[in-house]
């Protein structure tokens, strides 16, 4: 496998194999990353777009030497957060109880000791997750899958750290007491 | 014994308590049936968003996708070419083009996106043009 630097420097040189292979090991994450801010397709989608056309922009401003990922998830927190602005109106997606009643009820046999979600309690998380106000929902992410620090989500999200750790807080808790709910009812 | 805010609960599972206040935290918690269950919670909810299942990604569009940044990545090129091409007829030293500094400056994202709003916005008309054509065939969703 070409290492960051090796695509990086083929893509400097105008060399088409190089973005070609940019694109080979880093759409499919940049498409879940957005994915798992948005949690939308078409959105998420759009987003990857608009991601790797700034992209190719600006690649032949990147230094050699820095790994690609911390600066595509950059560019990927960015993009997104100007969708989420964009779209703020928009209507919130399924309610618990639409999610209820588009599920199949063969819940599984409990195992208090599993740390693994079955698939019931994985669909009321992600439904929680989705139902998250977006900016709560990318602290979440940064915060979870990307372990970023607190600090590092302030600076990449451009939020006061203060904000920041509100959000968490706040989301953290509402997920708590999806996933309550849901050992109530499932 | 008056029970702790939520979020130091959250903290001290995080472990981003530090010194005497995650020793009180942990000795309340140690304590308290009620803060217990809920820093166990925390475990769960924090085990879990750490190992969450990878959304699927769309393989058709995905594909289609790629076809079109390809196609606008060689658009980009000839067009630096022929930009490079007019650029060596002024009389710029080679020495006075690019600062090394530059060279090795990682851009903000602010200033990507400037870039993108004066020079590339036909090209994005173009992709999302490929991309709602490449959409039409797989069939409309909503
Ligand atoms: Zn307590």
């Amino acid at each position: 496998m070409r290492s960051d630097d090796e695509i990086i420097r083929l893509c400097q040189q105008g060399r088409s194999e190089g973005f070609a292979l940019l694109l080979d090991l880093y759409q499919n994450r940049v498409y879940r990353r957005a994915y798992s801010f948005l949690h939308d397709k078409e959105d998420a989608l759009d987003a990857t777009q608009d991601v790797f056309v700034r992209v190719l922009k600006a690649i032949g401003h990147f230094e050699l030497g820095n790994p690609i990922w911390p600066w595509l998830r950059q560019i990927t927190t960015n993009t997104c957060l100007n969708r989420i602005r964009e779209k703020r109106s928009r209507p919130e997606t399924l309610s618990f109880d639409e999610a209820w009643d588009q599920m199949d009820t063969d819940d599984g046999e409990g195992n208090p000791e599993r740390r693994a979600l079955d698939a019931w309690e994985r669909m009321w998380l992600e439904q929680a997750l989705g139902e998250l106000p977006p900016l709560h929902r990318m602290v979440i992410v940064l915060r979870h899958q990307e372990e970023l620090s607190y600090e590092e989500i302030s600076r990449a999200m451009n939020l006061p750290l203060g904000t920041v750790k509100t959000y968490l807080f706040r989301a953290r808790r509402a997920l708590r007491e999806a996933m309550e709910r849901s050992s109530r009812t499932g | 014994m008056r029970c702790l805010d939520d979020s130091l609960l959250q903290m001290l599972v995080e472990g981003t308590l530090e010194g005497p206040e995650e020793d009180i935290v942990y000795a309340h918690v140690q304590t308290c049936a009620a803060c217990k269950e809920t820093v166990r919670a925390y475990k769960q909810l924090m085990w879990d968003l750490e190992h969450p299942r990878p959304p699927d990604v769309p393989a058709a569009e995905m594909a289609e996708l790629n076809k079109a940044l390809m196609a606008v990545w060689k658009a980009e090129q000839s067009a630096q070419k022929h930009a490079k091409r007019r650029s060596t007829r002024s009389f710029i030293p080679s020495w006075a083009g690019y600062s090394v500094q530059w060279a090795r400056h990682v851009p903000p994202v602010d200033f990507v996106g400037g870039v993108i709003t004066r020079a590339g916005s036909r090209l994005l008309d173009t992709v999302a043009l490929l991309r709602r054509s490449g959409k039409a065939k797989g069939g409309e969703r909503r």
